[in-house]
C-alpha cells in the first residue's frame, strides 16, 4: 500500500465510517468463501455466526482485570476495529475477558454452551493484556497452539510484555519480558532498524517520538527481527541498568513462533499515540502480515546504528469532530 | 481563536437552519437522507486530539463505561464490538466523554476485584464513571452484591444508563432490572425487516434528526412489560406497516415502543431496540441518537421525560415505503 493509498483509506474511513471501495484495490487481498477455521453450523447448535466472506477475524484481547488498566486500551481497540472495518480486511471482536481463549467450545458461567467464536474462528489476536491473566492450563495450551501449530498471528502492544511474567512459554512466544519504564514518558529518537519489513518500511530512518518507553529484556537478536530501537544516547541511562542491555533497547520486533507470526511494538501508552497515522499504520500493516495477507521476511540482525537525523512523524490529520459521521454517502 | 469560534458557530447555525428547512419537507425520507446536515458539537480543538500535555483524561472528563458482557446466553451479536467502537469514537472525537470498553463484569462494583479476589488496580468502577452504555445480554454473570450496587448507581447516585438492542434480554429473572430498564424483550416476530417507525417525541434530544415517520431496516424487537405510564415513548413501530398476524405478535405489547427514556430514582435511563446489524451503527441519525442520549444520561443536557399517553394521531405515513427508504439505513 502506498502512502497515498494509506492516507486515502484513513481519510475515507474518516469520511464514511462504512463500506469503502478501497478494500477492493488493496494488493494481496484474498477473497474466500469460508475460512478454514469456521465451524460447521451443527457444532454451534444450528446457530453458527456467519463469517463475512473475504474477511479475517481478529480478536482484540485485553484482559485488564488483574493489572493497571491504561487509559489507552479502549481507544486502541476502537482504532484497530475501525481500521479493519473501513478497510474491510478483518472483523474485530473486542474482549476484556478471556472466555474466547479456547479451542474446546464456549461455555457460560452457568455451564451452558454459548453461541460465539472461539480461537478456531480467529485468524489473529491483537493483544493489549496486562500482568497475570487468569487462564486455565487448557486455555494456555490452546493459546500457544493457536500460534505455534495453527500458524495464526499474534500482534501485541505496550503492556503485552508485562503479561504472564510467571509463564515462561509466553515469553518465548512474545520474545521478551517487561523490566520497567525508567524515563516514564519521554521524547527520544527511535531508529528504524529494518526498513524492508511491511510494518516499518514506510517510516523515516529515524524519528523522534514521545511516549512511555518500555524497557524489555530477554530479547534474542539472533531470533527476532528488531524493527524499532530506542536511541538512548541522549537519555539518562544511569537508572536504566544500561549494562544489562549494552545500550540496546528494542521497541518493536517480528518473530516466528512455530508456524505462527508474532509482532510486538511498545508504542501505545498514551491515547493520542493511537491517532498518529504512522502508528496506526504500524499496527495495521503488522496485522496484515500476521494474518498472512502481506509477505514479510523475519531477518534477525545485530544492532544497527542510526543513519540519519531524527524527524517528526506527521500529526493526526483531522483536528477534531467526527467528520466520519457526516458522510453524504 | 475567538473569531474562528464565531465563524464555526455561524456555520452551525446555518446548518441548523438547513435541517429545519429539511424537516418541513412533506415526504418521509429515511434518516439517512438528512445525514449531511447534522451539526456535530465541536469540542476543544485539543479535545481528544491534543498530543501529550493537556490532553483530556478520565480524571477531568465525563466517563462512560461501555459494558458488553456477552459471556452467557445464545444471542451474542457480531455488531457488539463495532457498536462499542462507534460509541468510543464519538466521545473521543467530540471530546464529550471518555470511554472505557469492558466485556467483563468485575468493574460493576464500587470496589472492583481482580480474578484473584484482590482489589483491582486502576480502571473503571461504579465509583468513577458517570454512565453505563449497556450492550450485555441474557444472564450477565454478576452476583447479588453487584446487582444491588448497579441499582444503587442509577437509582441513588443518579448516574446514567443507556442500553441498546439486545440489552432488553438481560436478566429476565431479575425483576428490579426490569423496573430500571422499563421493558423486556418479547421476541422479534418480524425478524429482520423494513418497517415504518413513528417518532413519538421529537423534542427529546436526538429525535429531531429523524423524520416524524421513517422507514428503517433492522431487527425490530417486540417489547413486553412496558408501560407509557412509566416511560416517555420516543419511538414506536407503526403497526400499519407490519404484518400483525405473524406468529409471536402479542397484542398486549402495544404500543410497540422501541425507544424510550425514563427516570429510575435519580438516574436517567434510555433504551433503543435499534442496533442489530453492525451497519446500523454507521447510520448518522442513529449515531446522533446515541450520542444525544449519552449526553442526556450524563446530565449534560436536559429533557422532559414525564410519562404521557401515546398519541392516537399517527403522522401521515410516507407516500410509499420504497425507493430510498427501502434501501435506507441499517443496510
Amino acid at each position: 500500500m502506498t502512502r497515498r493509498e494509506w492516507m486515502r483509506m484513513l481519510g475515507q474511513g474518516a469520511a464514511a465510517g462504512m463500506a469503502l471501495p478501497l478494500a477492493a484495490q488493496l494488493p494481496q487481498r484474498q477473497q474466500r468463501a469460508a475460512a478454514p477455521g469456521s465451524r460447521h453450523p451443527a457444532q454451534m447448535g444450528g446457530m453458527a455466526i456467519p463469517r463475512r466472506p473475504g474477511r479475517k477475524n481478529v480478536l482484540a484481547w485485553g484482559d485488564v482485570r488483574n493489572g493497571f488498566q491504561h487509559d489507552s486500551v479502549s481507544h486502541a481497540f476502537s482504532v484497530i476495529e475501525h481500521l479493519g472495518y473501513v478497510s474491510q480486511l478483518y472483523d474485530t471482536y473486542i474482549r476484556t475477558d478471556s472466555q474466547l481463549i479456547t479451542k474446546h467450545g464456549l461455555y457460560g458461567s452457568d455451564g451452558q454452551v454459548v453461541y460465539g467464536h472461539d480461537l478456531n474462528d480467529f485468524d489473529a489476536i491483537f493483544f493489549f493484556g496486562v500482568r497475570e491473566i487468569d487462564l486455565t492450563a487448557e486455555q494456555r495450551a490452546d493459546l500457544l497452539s493457536f500460534v505455534r501449530d495453527d500458524g495464526k498471528g499474534f500482534v501485541a502492544t505496550h503492556t503485552a510484555t508485562t503479561a504472564f511474567m510467571s509463564w515462561p512459554e509466553f515469553g518465548d512466544l512474545l520474545g521478551a519480558c517487561f523490566v520497567n519504564h525508567p524515563w516514564n514518558t519521554v521524547e527520544a529518537p527511535v531508529v528504524v532498524e529494518d526498513r524492508s519489513f511491511p510494518a516499518t518500511r514506510f517510516l523515516p530512518p529515524v524519528f523522534n517520538f514521545r511516549d512511555e518507553m518500555y524497557q524489555n529484556q530477554g530479547i534474542h537478536r539472533d531470533q527476532v527481527d528488531v524493527l524499532l530501537r530506542l536511541d538512548v544516547s541522549h537519555l539518562d541511562t544511569r537508572q536504566a541498568n544500561i549494562e544489562l542491555h549494552n545500550g540496546d533497547f528494542p521497541l518493536a520486533w517480528s518473530k516466528s513462533y512455530g508456524k505462527g507470526k508474532v509482532f510486538y511494538c511498545a508504542l501505545g501508552h498514551h491515547r493520542t499515540v493511537w491517532d498518529i497515522p504512522d502508528v496506526q499504520r504500524i499496527y495495521f500493516e503488522a496485522l496484515r502480515w500476521a494474518l498472512g495477507l502481506t509477505p514479510g521476511e523475519i531477518r534477525p540482525h545485530p544492532l544497527r546504528p542510526a543513519t540519519a537525523a531524527p524527524v517528526l512523524l506527521a500529526p493526526p490529520a483531522a483536528p477534531c469532530g467526527p467528520a466520519w459521521a457526516l458522510a453524504k454517502s | 481563536m475567538k473569531s474562528a469560534r464565531l465563524i464555526l458557530l455561524g456555520c452551525v447555525a446555518i446548518l441548523w437552519a438547513a435541517v429545519g428547512a429539511g424537516a418541513q419537507a412533506p415526504a418521509h425520507p429515511s434518516p439517512q437522507a438528512l445525514a449531511g446536515a447534522y451539526p456535530w458539537p465541536q469540542g476543544d480543538p485539543a479535545g481528544g486530539r491534543g498530543f501529550g500535555r493537556g490532553a483530556p483524561t478520565p480524571r477531568n472528563m465525563k466517563v462512560v463505561l461501555v459494558w458488553a458482557d456477552t459471556r452467557n446466553g445464545i444471542a451474542q451479536h457480531d455488531s457488539v464490538s463495532h457498536a462499542a467502537a462507534v460509541i468510543e469514537r464519538m466521545g473521543y472525537e467530540t471530546g464529550a466523554y471518555y470511554t472505557y470498553i469492558r466485556t467483563d463484569s468485575n468493574i460493576i462494583s464500587y470496589h472492583p476485584k481482580m480474578t484473584t479476589g484482590q482489589p483491582a488496580s486502576g480502571g473503571p468502577s461504579l465509583a468513577n464513571i458517570d454512565a453505563i452504555f449497556f450492550l450485555g445480554h441474557r444472564d450477565v454473570p454478576i452476583d447479588d452484591a453487584q446487582k444491588a450496587e448497579l441499582l444503587h448507581f442509577v437509582h441513588d447516585d443518579g448516574k446514567g444508563f443507556v442500553a441498546a438492542h439486545v440489552a432488553s434480554t438481560a436478566w429476565m429473572d431479575w425483576p428490579a432490572f426490569g423496573d430500571l430498564l422499563g421493558g423486556r424483550f418479547d421476541q422479534h416476530p418480524w425478524g429482520i425487516t423494513t418497517a415504518p417507525v413513528i417518532v413519538e417525541d421529537p423534542s427529546f434530544p436526538g429525535m429531531q434528526f429523524f423524520p416524524r415517520v421513517f422507514s428503517f431496516h433492522d431487527e425490530f424487537y417486540q417489547i413486553k412489560d412496558f408501560s407509557p405510564a412509566n416511560s416517555r415513548v420516543l419511538m414506536r413501530l407503526d403497526t400499519a406497516g407490519l404484518d400483525m398476524s405473524r406468529p409471536g405478535v402479542q397484542k398486549a405489547d402495544a404500543p410497540y415502543a422501541i425507544t424510550w427514556a425514563k427516570m429510575y430514582g435519580k438516574g436517567r435511563v434510555f433504551y433503543s431496540a435499534l442496533g442489530h446489524d453492525a451497519s446500523t451503527w454507521d447510520n448518522p441519525a442513529i449515531q446522533r441518537m446515541w450520542f444525544n442520549a449519552i449526553e442526556w444520561a450524563l446530565g449534560v443536557t436536559n429533557a422532559d421525560v414525564t410519562p404521557r399517553p401515546v398519541s392516537n394521531t399517527v403522522p401521515p405515513p410516507p407516500p410509499a415505503y420504497g425507493g430510498r427508504g427501502r434501501r435506507g439505513p441499517g443496510r
